[in-house]
């Protein structure tokens, strides 16, 4: 006999989400996703100046408000038809690297970890599942211990954010036109010496934790899988004149590379909380109608595809495409890629450094064009994020925003294809109905942001 | 690496033994304020959870989920009543009965965080409100609010302590948090902030104060200049991030980097504060939506139209001269000159 | 020396030397107050001031005279009960079809009044209206800590600018008014206000 299990809030999802699983013999045999909350974004940012979006859209996301201001100050900066200087575009890459960083450090061991490690007997560590964990006690406390540590080092990948943006999350160096801090070599040295230290604890510690978890959760290499479809726009691009970006930009149809074509993204409103037919829209056209009434559908999250297809987005998609990393798509290749990526960063971080140019210009001024659309694409931490723009009499008057989650976290579309994640969960082993901890191992394996996935 | 904690177990501490119980709600946000107060240095999160509160419940954090979770809050009410101190993080929405913000499940039904806050605020010790969306209502609330959002402070007959900040600095939060625990409520300001953070504007504490007094402005952002006519709520905005910037190490703050306040601790942010990079907001009528700049433009240019098409129909219909030469009916020698102009004047016509 | 006949005579003047005193303390505040104010919005070089420091001293200074002045003629208008010869009446109202036809060239019967016109007395109205919410508003933006509350029934201190402002934009649109029409209609009663006698 079929049971149900509504798992809501799931936390440690920045913000919660919830997930309605329907288990038979001990498996998942169907899944529902479902963002939880609603705030409007797009109709927030409409008659708005559009120099404001690249700070106000950062207020989707806590934890990844630096994706959102990239991305917003890429669309701006399409729109008016500009380049922001050299080191603009080196300082805007340092500002998102050092989010990547603090945001990969903060969902690898504050919210991820506790589904495999035990914590202490203390506020918020209990209540907690009591069944399924298996480190031995010493690696146990070893990475409890890294946990702790790991507070401090995204702490101080927060801190480099704050030198090169007046503050995090939320900086004020990410905006159409380049960044504002000039490259000084005072700034330089104290970001360099903090980056050594995040790089340090990734090189020494964060790869060595993600293998002793991978040895003891060797069955997460066969759970939550899913065949190789992955969509990604690209990040931190190569120059000013962002021809090539380090991280390319592609798109995997069942394991085989195409090239990416922006034109076959839509959005689908089927099942999801909004007004409107149920003709799928590219975002350019997408409208946002909030209707929590509407009969049948069960998320706040819009469900985008691409040429039809169910895409998965995220480090793994990222180092797929980039041909870093290949063997698999499961839960621990997931939490795997995710780490892998954070050295990567790191490292390209470093390079960045010493390219930039004291004395030269940060920042391109310009004037707002008064009619123009544009787009910004890049890579966020979960995977592809976009934002698309239009400008009329100088004033927002069409925002769109496909969010990685709102691919990851989608519920079904209009021809009852499941969304990434409601697909990785059929299948998956539960142990004890009363606490089913494998639920949310495959659903933060995404690092599913809620906040994001419904803005 | 020079890292200081971790070796030792993580355990309650001595002090804990009085800490009290502290939930910690998600509602409508963006978890920014919780994210930005894991970046509190001195005391860190962990002198949090060892030795300050009790801390039952943090959704960005906690290991508990789903029913297990919503548990929690249940159980604070029965059996601690009074005794726990509410952080609410997040605008409460109304449209649809709350529904446009869930927290959790409860008897199979959605657990609005309308219904959560009401409850739990009236049975807390103290409800603080953390960031500007749960004290003022903030970006969410902001124009044409979709979701219906109210600041904390508007769903509960009691006392809020209003904490704002997009995010809250880290010392802010964890200040008050400090003050409750070990000093009681600390003193209000009339908008119920503390006001050992929020007692001066931006601008008089300013670094680049002498900047502004001195007129050498910035042209644009990354310039080290004032940054007042690019738009800085400085002037408008209580807070004291000049003096303590951010983050946990105190490094940097947005006119630090070259950039103007938005004012983001604002009652009235963003509607209030928006264009950022303009001196002054919109005005907004029914149905209207101009910047301050052309409304005094506009009204510039019609006080001269109107003047000067008086004038000139004044002038070609005599009535000018006319009252001049009634006024000028003396004997003076000024008063002949100006006569025999105003004659010839309208001769002329 | 003709300037004392009227007063040796013992005739009543059109404007009492209290009202004429007070007026030129508030005339030249209100002037210093709208172009340091218009600095102050827009801080460009060619408004006038060399620095920020310099208009907010004229600005302040300007404000304090501003107060003390507008508070005193109010106190004037009560005692000798001027305030009737400025407030628009039913009457004012009921003709101010005529005088605008008038005023627009669309007539040319010029209408006789007592004192002011009904032009004259709504923009005279309107002004020591617009005053009290300047001196409020701005009064809130010069100490926002001790008038905190002022600026919580604003709405913050960005609303209580924007008001400030948008009212010193109608102040300097009706100043402008009244020096223009001061200086063209009359000149025998531009002259009162200086010497109290037409």
């Amino acid at each position: 006999m079929p049971s149900k299990i509504t798992l809501g809030p799931i936390t440690r999802a920045q913000n919660s989400c919830s997930v309605e699983v329907t288990i038979a013999n001990g498996k998942v045999i169907d899944a529902r996703c479902s963002g939880i909350f609603f705030r409007g974004f797009e109709l927030i940012l409409r008659d708005r100046d559009p120099r404001d979006a690249s700070y106000l859209s950062q207020r989707i996301c806590g934890i990844c408000s630096a994706a959102h201001g990239t991305a917003a100050s890429f669309a701006l900066e399409d729109a008016a038809g500009i380049r922001p200087p050299r080191n603009g575009n080196l300082l805007r890459n340092l500002i998102l690297g050092a989010d990547f960083l603090q945001d990969h450090l903060r969902h690898f061991y504050l919210y991820g970890l506790p589904d495999y490690v035990q914590g202490p007997a203390l506020g918020p560590f209990v209540p907690g599942y009591t069944k399924g964990f298996r480190l031995s006690k010493k690696n146990n406390e070893l990475l409890m211990q890294h946990y702790m540590q790991a507070l401090e080092v995204s702490r101080l990948a927060h801190e480099l954010v704050t030198l090169l943006g007046g503050k995090a999350p939320y900086n004020h160096g990410l905006l159409a036109g380049g960044s504002t801090v000039p490259p000084a070599p005072d700034i330089l040295a104290d970001f360099q010496s903090k980056l050594h230290k995040v790089r340090d604890f990734i090189k020494n510690v964060m790869i060595a934790d993600i293998n002793t978890l991978a040895e003891a959760y060797p069955d997460y290499y066969h759970i939550g899988t899913r065949t190789p479809n992955f969509l990604e726009y690209g990040l931190f691009p190569h120059d000013q004149y962002d021809r090539d970006r380090h991280f390319p930009a592609g798109v995997v149809i069942e394991g085989r590379m195409q090239k990416l074509e922006t034109s076959l993204i839509t959005e689908h409103l089927h099942n999801s909380w909004y007004a409107g037919n149920d003709q799928p829209q590219h975002p350019t056209q997408g409208k946002t109608e909030p209707d929590r009434e509407k009969p049948g559908a069960y998320s706040w999250i819009k469900a985008p595809r691409y040429a039809g297809k169910v895409m998965e987005g995220g480090p793994l998609g990222r180092l797929w495409i980039r041909g870093d990393y290949r063997s698999g798509v499961s839960v621990m290749d997931r939490n795997m890629a995710r780490v892998l990526e954070t050295e990567i960063i790191a490292d390209l971080m470093e390079g960045w450094l010493t390219e930039l140019e004291p004395g030269a210009p940060v920042f391109n001024s310009f004037d707002v064009p008064r009619e123009a659309e544009g787009v910004g694409l890049t890579g966020a931490m979960r995977g592809p994020l976009g934002h698309w723009l239009r400008i009329e009499k100088g004033r927002i008057t069409h925002y769109q925003i496909i969010t990685p989650t709102a691919w990851n976290f989608s519920p079904r579309d209009a021809s009852g294809q499941l969304g990434p994640v409601e697909e990785a969960l059929i299948g998956t082993p539960i142990e004890d109905e009363k606490g089913p901890v494998e639920i949310g191992r495959v659903v933060r394996s995404f690092d599913v942001c809620s906040a994001c996935a419904t803005h | 690496m020079p890292i200081r904690i971790g070796t030792e177990p993580l355990r309650p501490g001595k002090l804990s033994r009085s800490a009290p119980p502290l939930i910690w709600l998600g509602t409508n946000t963006c978890g920014g304020d919780a994210v930005s107060f894991l970046n509190s240095l001195d005391p860190g999160y962990l002198d949090l959870l060892r030795d300050l509160a009790d801390c039952r419940y943090l959704y960005l954090t906690m290991t508990a989920e789903g029913d297990m979770a919503t548990r929690i809050l249940d159980e604070m009410l029965t059996t601690l009543p009074g005794k726990y101190i509410l952080v609410v993080e997040g605008t409460i929405p109304t449209r649809s009965n709350g529904l446009y913000s869930v927290v959790g499940m409860r008897n199979g039904e959605p657990l609005t965080a309308l219904q959560a806050v009401r409850e739990l605020g009236t049975k807390a010790r103290y409800v603080v409100a953390v960031g500007t969306c749960a004290a003022f209502g903030g970006p969410f609330a902001a124009m044409p609010n979709p979701s219906g959002s109210l600041p904390v402070q508007a769903v509960l007959d009691r006392q809020v302590i209003n904490v704002p900040g997009c995010p809250v600095n880290p010392d802010w939060m964890m200040g008050t948090l400090v003050h409750l625990i070990r000093f009681g409520e600390p003193e209000l300001d009339s908008f119920n902030r503390p006001k050992l953070f929020y007692g001066e504007t931006i601008h008089n504490l300013c670094q680049r104060r002498h900047y502004f007094d001195n007129s050498l402005f910035a042209k644009q952002p990354g310039e080290p200049w004032c940054m007042y006519q690019i738009g800085c709520k400085g002037p408008d905005t209580f807070a004291d991030c000049p003096y303590r910037q951010w983050n946990g190490e105190h490094l940097s703050w947005p006119v630090k980097a070259n950039t103007p306040c938005i004012g983001c601790v604002n009652p009235e942010f963003p509607d209030g504060n928006a264009p950022f990079f303009e001196h002054l907001p919109d005005v907004r009528l029914p149905g209207v939506r101009v910047t301050a700049d052309r409304v005094g433009a506009l009204t510039a240019a019609a006080t001269v139209l109107g003047i000067g098409v008086h004038l000139a129909g004044s002038i070609l219909t005599g009535r000018l001269a006319h009252a001049f030469k009634q006024t000028f009916s003396g004997s003076g020698a000024r008063t002949r000159l100006l006569q025999n102009l105003i004659q010839r004047f309208s001769k002329k016509r | 020396m003709r300037s004392l006949l009227p007063i040796i005579k013992g005739k009543k003047p059109r404007h009492p030397l209290l009202a004429r005193l007070l007026h030129w303390v508030y005339a030249p505040a209100v002037l210093a107050g709208i172009l340091s104010g218009f600095y102050l919005t827009r801080p460009f070089p060619s408004q006038g001031f060399s620095k920020v420091e310099s208009a907010q001293k004229t600005h302040f200074v300007a404000q304090y005279l501003l107060i003390c002045s507008y508070l005193a003629r109010i106190y004037q208008a009560y005692f000798t009960k001027d305030y009737q010869e400025i407030l628009p009446g039913f009457n004012d109202m009921a003709g101010l079809p005529r005088f605008l036809q008038y005023e627009l060239f669309l007539s040319q019967k010029k209408p006789k009044y007592k004192k002011y016109n009904p032009g004259q007395k709504i923009l005279f109205t309107g002004l020591g209206l617009l005053i009290p919410l300047q001196i409020i508003t701005g009064l809130a933006l010069y100490k926002p800590n001790s008038l905190q509350k002022t600026v919580v029934l604003a709405g913050g201190l960005g609303p209580l600018r924007k008001w400030h402002y948008l009212a010193g934009v109608a102040v300097f649109a009706l100043s402008a008014g009244h020096i223009y029409f001061a200086c063209t209609h009359d000149p025998n009663k531009l002259k009162s206000i200086f010497t109290g006698y037409e």
